[in-house]
């Protein structure tokens, strides 16, 4: 190796030489105004005009002529716009049932008593004497609307009220409201992932958190639905071959329970992967708030893991709580974080003051009230059973989640298909037996393909005959649907 | 911030650059000054803009030209009437005064407000033509009344203290300078930098030892990258946190015309805030209470309160599953019908209707041209769905011209294939500007581009119009021509979320697929109840004449104020009859102090800076309500005016007759 340099070194050296000699020679001597004129100086100032006249060149392009304005008028006049919808077919035309009562456990379309299982009203507080009062409080007080962004004087003490309420029974340092429970996962996202960081997420998580993830324009894969296997080669891979990953943030995100599929996902295995790969968690308990656990405190106390453990916990309050919005809670820094980064927190209107109110009360009366939990779980039980030898569907969720989550046992090859055939059984069970449960409908912007079902939203208000009333009528219309075919 | 700090730059060069100029026209032969652009009613629909201007030779020119130039209005929206917009060479002699104005109709029939036209004069001297130009965005209205010698006088005056209002170029294209609307004054600019800058280079010092000394003591988060990246980190930490206290101020009542502002205490120099209990009772500048909804109401509130009972708090289901009551149907005929289209779809929450919408309308393919101050909510639905997004001069319907040209003529990048379709997506109400969309013009362009309008009336719904309608309403502009009509119920209706409105197979096809009606949970019934309830008052349906009187009084309050604060020399931005009135501030430091001090003399103004604003120019945002009497608005002119002389917010001479104040005020009393 080093006699390889000297050889080199010495070859430059004598070429370098030979070069000053050639310059030297007496006829490139010349004595401009009394300084001389050595053969280098001439050598560099020929350099320098070459670099010179080289710049100054234009590189070589294709000559360009820009379009003339007829022509631009020309194009503008033949461009033909698409409609700025499709065509509208029969089935776009669908229109919802309409309540004319509360939707409570039972409620009233069409003049008719129904019992709905269309509400995620888990914890029966939809017309909750207690949550009612405080909200008829808060409106006398406070009026409806907050009327400005949070910054911007819309803070009202009780929305600081309902968040200190959320982390106190939470047991974390700090939380944050949302005015709406969509926004929640589309803003957090964003706001702690950026273009480069990595998010690895469950194939089936809902439409705010694809949304997050499209925001965030961080690299994102997806791993199969609730599949441990292919979550931890994942995380294997990506930190394995990339060195450079251990300088990216990177984030596991999932579902506690799944709005797609009624599964629950196995916290304390994705808590192991993500600690042995040193990931953070992201997790939405909009469906396990106030369900899960022994007291209602989620998915984490559900497998007895510390919240501390996972890193951003959100859920949406429109479920469980029977109010409207949502929260995100963790440790001070990521709370702190958001009010200035989170665009659905920084530049909407917050959460009308009655809502905040709705929420903090719902929270006094789950923690008051251990025995709505049992009720719920109870009923869970009740409907899983029930539902799990209906000719013709099979059950997807799990026998815990308070998600019924029914799909053909028999798929008909597509998701439109299958939603037609779910949609004719969900109708009959209204229509003939007055039993109000809803399919899993998708947005055509939706990414998430897993198969489309039948979902029933287990409450605690429920009583022993209306469940029994829902899987009678479904074992009873299931086959006629399925017949008629 | 990269991006910001370039601009910022170029900024300084640019304002060196013209501060240059105006040493230069100290020599200039003439003084030219513009009176603003007033705006004439001949009958209910003709409606004249004219525009005059003055010129006064000081010596050496004899003659003068003047042309208007201004492709800021869309061609064939107006007819000239009266005057010629090019005159050339008339004479002038030496110490004479030439006034020359033009007027113009609309050919649309529409009233016309915005920013005014540009003027050329050209006067030939010893040296050759001199040109310059004149943008009268600023009330110069002192120039239309007073006599013509003291004109002269004042012109001088203003000119030597040379206010930003009166540029003189030499030799310069006017398309490179116009662009800029709101001028700074050079030394304004250069001293808001040196406060960043003093600030950057205190905080970066500051995280230099905090680093040192992060060495010594082990982290905890091996393995892990920060949660909070550094710079976003960085002016959250070392700016934000110093005045935090300016920003998120809890109150403990409704945002009404008066508030409680809940008192905050610090103990680690302003780290940390915490409540007392301590409340001041204030004046609210601050909140969208535009038609002062948002305390309880006699008409509106019983009838939450009823549907409070009898719907709950929330339906805990999407508005397609069981999310649907009676009370939404109802509330979606009534927005229909107010805003003036077929159908209506309503959203709990008003960014998610512009994040979830935009892409279910479009997508790759497609083409979304933003106006450039678009709502972040928008800005994201653009980026959210897939769709290539261009961005046009603010409110400049004649640059949203250029770049529909380019892009038809252009097509998708690198494929060249033709647009699938084109979206423009405007503001009915600047939320920072307080300006109101040119939307004729706008309209016009994009019918004669075959693209479509998506309208959004977040500030500008309820707030403007005869009878609330917005700006369609206000402007003259057939609600047919806006493909989508967007809007909120968070500000004028003082209650929650936002609607769609458009022709029924739009309506359909987004309840077939957005996602926001698909999954979200559906808008709380009280709240729907009062947006019903408020449109009923609105309309004047509760049989009475209310509504009718907080239009009337939204209108009055904000011309009334507006016109004082520039009496009083505020740089205040947007338009007449616009309810939000942004004061420019401008240097960081006057943000805390101008809201600090109002706040003191229970004033509760709001202060926007970096990064909702550009860094330069950090502002105060005035708020008008309904609900404000006239009484309540003399308190808060007083109060800001003190504040502005204390904290130096004044950028113009004030006008010398303060006499409408004391009027108004034996007025009232
Ligand atoms: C133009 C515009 N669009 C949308 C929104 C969002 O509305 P909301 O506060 O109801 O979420 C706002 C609110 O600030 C806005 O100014």
């Amino acid at each position: 190796m080093d006699t390889l340099a000297t050889a080199f070194e010495n070859t430059v050296r004598t070429a370098s030489d030979w070069v000053t000699l050639a310059f030297d020679a007496p006829s490139a001597r010349a004595v401009v105004f009394g300084v001389q004129i050595g053969g280098h100086l001439f050598v560099e100032g020929l350099l320098f005009v070459v670099i010179i006249f080289l710049l100054s060149q234009k590189s070589y392009k294709p000559p360009k002529r820009p379009l003339s304005k007829k022509e631009i008028d020309e194009l503008c006049d033949e461009w033909v716009p698409e409609p700025l919808i499709p065509p509208i077919t029969e089935e776009m035309k669908y229109e919802p049932p309409v309540l004319q009562s509360a939707a409570g456990p039972h409620t009233r379309i069409n003049g008719k008593e129904v019992i709905n299982f269309a509400s995620a009203n888990y914890l029966g507080f939809v017309g909750h004497e207690k949550i009612l009062e405080s909200c008829t409080k808060a409106v006398e007080k406070y009026g409806v609307g907050s009327c400005g962004p949070r910054g911007f004087y819309g803070t009202i003490d009780v929305h600081l009220d309902c968040e200190a309420r959320i982390a106190k029974f939470l047991g974390t340092s700090d939380s944050i409201l949302y005015a709406y429970g969509l926004s929640t996962m589309f803003s957090i996202i964003p706001a702690f992932s950026k273009k480069g960081d990595i998010i690895v997420a469950d194939e089936g998580v809902h439409w705010g958190i694809q949304n997050g993830l499209q925001l965030s324009r961080s690299t994102i894969v997806y791993y199969k639905h609730n599949d441990m296997e292919s979550l931890r080669s994942i995380l294997e891979k990506f930190t394995q071959k990339n060195e450079r990953a251990k300088k990216l943030r990177r984030y596991i995100v999932a579902e506690a329970v799944y709005q797609n599929s009624g599964q629950i996902a196995p916290l304390d295995e994705i808590v192991r992967l993500k600690e042995k790969y040193r990931f953070r968690l992201i997790l939405d308990e909009s469906n396990s708030f106030g369900v899960l656990g022994s007291s209602g405190r989620g998915l984490t106390e559900h497998c007895r893991i510390p919240i501390e453990k996972v890193d951003i916990v959100t859920a949406a309050m429109g479920n469980a709580l029977a109010a409207e919005g949502g929260f995100c809670t963790g440790s001070a820094r990521v709370i702190d974080h958001q009010r200035l980064s989170s665009s659905g927190y920084v530049f909407s209107a917050s959460l009308p003051p009655y809502l905040a109110s709705a929420a903090l009360t719902a929270v006094d009366v789950l923690e008051e009230n251990l025995d709505l939990i049992t009720k719920l779980k109870k009923n869970v039980a009740t409907l899983h059973k029930g539902l799990s030898d209906v000719h013709g569907l099979e059950i997807v969720s799990d026998p815990q989640s308070p998600i019924v989550f029914l799909r053909l046992r028999n798929s008909t090859g597509s998701i439109k298909g299958d939603l037609q055939v779910l949609e004719d059984i969900a109708d009959r069970v209204l229509k003939e037996d007055s039993i109000f449960c809803v399919t899993s409908k998708r947005s055509t912007i939706d990414k998430c393909n897993l198969a489309a079902g039948i979902r029933l939203f287990v409450s605690a208000a429920h009583t022993e005959s209306d469940l029994v009333k829902a899987y009678e009528s479904f074992k009873r219309a299931t086959p006629l649907v399925l017949e008629g075919q | 911030m990269e991006n910001a700090f370039r601009s910022g730059i170029l900024a300084v060069l640019a304002l060196i650059f013209i501060s240059s100029s105006f040493a230069n026209a100290s020599d200039s032969p003439f003084i030219v000054a513009h009176k603003r652009v007033a705006l004439k009613k001949l009958n209910p629909i003709v409606e004249r803009i004219s525009v005059s201007i003055d010129v006064y030779n000081r010596g050496s020119a004899t003659a003068y030209d003047v042309t208007l130039a201004d492709d800021s209005w869309a061609q064939d929206v107006f007819d000239s009437v009266i005057g010629n917009t090019s005159m050339s060479w008339g004479r002038l002699d030496a110490g004479s005064l030439v006034s020359h104005s033009f007027e113009f109709e609309s050919k649309v029939k529409t009233v016309y407000y915005g920013a005014p036209a540009l003027i050329t004069y050209r006067v030939p001297t010893k040296s050759g033509l001199q040109e310059a130009y004149s943008t009268p965005t600023l009330p110069l209205k002192i120039l239309s009344d007073s006599d013509t010698g003291k004109k002269i006088e004042k012109l001088k005056r203003l000119q030597s203290s040379a206010p930003p209002a009166f540029h003189h170029h030499r030799n310069q294209t006017l398309t490179a300078v116009r662009s800029k609307m709101i001028t700074i004054p050079y030394l304004t600019a250069l001293t808001t930098y040196f406060s960043y800058g003093l600030l950057f280079v205190f905080g970066q010092l500051r995280d230099f030892f905090r680093r040192i000394i992060d060495l010594w003591s082990h982290s905890s988060l091996q393995g892990y990258a920060p949660i909070c990246l550094g710079l976003e980190d960085f002016y959250i930490r070392r700016l934000y946190l110093r005045i935090q206290d300016c920003f998120n101020r809890p109150i403990s009542s409704p945002p009404d015309a008066w508030f409680d502002v809940v008192e905050r205490v610090s103990k680690d120099n302003n780290k940390t805030l915490q409540r007392t209990k301590n409340v001041s009772r204030c004046l609210n500048l601050g909140s969208y209470n535009y038609l002062g909804f948002a305390a309880a109401d006699e008409y509106c509130t019983p009838r939450v309160i009823e549907s409070l009972k009898r719907f709950s708090p929330s339906t805990c289901s999407s508005r397609v599953d069981g999310g649907t009551t009676t009370l939404h149907t109802e509330l979606e005929e009534r927005v229909a019908s107010f805003v003036g289209k077929p159908a209506a779809v309503v959203f709990g929450m008003g960014y998610v209707t512009n994040s979830a919408i935009l892409p279910v309308l479009i997508g790759k393919g497609g083409l979304i041209i933003s106006d450039s101050l678009n709502h972040n909510s928008i800005v994201n639905g653009a980026r959210g769905s897939g769709a290539t997004v261009r961005v046009f001069q603010h409110n400049t319907p004649s640059h949203l011209e250029k770049v529909l040209r380019e892009q038809i003529a252009d097509g998708q990048p690198r494929t060249h294939r033709p647009w699938k379709k084109i979206i423009i997506v405007v503001e009915g109400i600047y939320s920072m500007e307080g300006e109101l969309c040119k939307l004729p013009e706008i309209v016009a362009v994009c019918k004669k581009y075959k693209a479509y309008v998506y309208l959004d009336e977040a500030h500008s719904i309820g707030a403007v119009g005869k009878t609330g309608r917005g700006v369609c309403e206000l402007l003259g502009v057939d609600t047919a021509e806006v493909d989508v009509m967007m809007g909120t119920f968070t500000k004028s209706f003082g209650s929650c979320g936002g609607y769609i409105a458009g022709s029924k197979e739009l309506i359909q096809y987004l309840k077939y697929t957005c996602p926001a009606h698909l999954y979200a949970t559906s808008v709380s019934p009280p709240a729907a109840q009062q947006i019903i309830s408020s449109i009923k008052v609105i309309l004047g349906e509760d049989g009475s004449s209310r509504g009718a009187q907080k239009l009337a009084g939204i209108r009055e309050n904000s011309n009334f104020f507006r016109s004082e604060l520039q009496k009083m020399g505020f740089e205040v931005l947007g338009d007449n009859d616009s309810p939000v009135m942004p004061i420019m501030l401008y240097n960081p430091s006057k943000i805390p102090a101008f809201s600090r001090e109002c706040l003191k003399r229970n004033v509760a103004v709001v202060t926007v800076a970096f990064p909702a604003t550009p860094l330069l120019l950090a502002r105060a945002r005035i708020c008008i309500s309904a609900a404000h009497t006239r009484k309540d608005l003399i308190k808060a002119l007083e109060v800001i005016s003190s504040v502005g002389d204390l904290v130096g917010v004044k950028y113009f001479p004030a006008e010398p007759n303060k006499q409408q104040l004391e009027e108004g005020r034996v007025k009232m009393e």
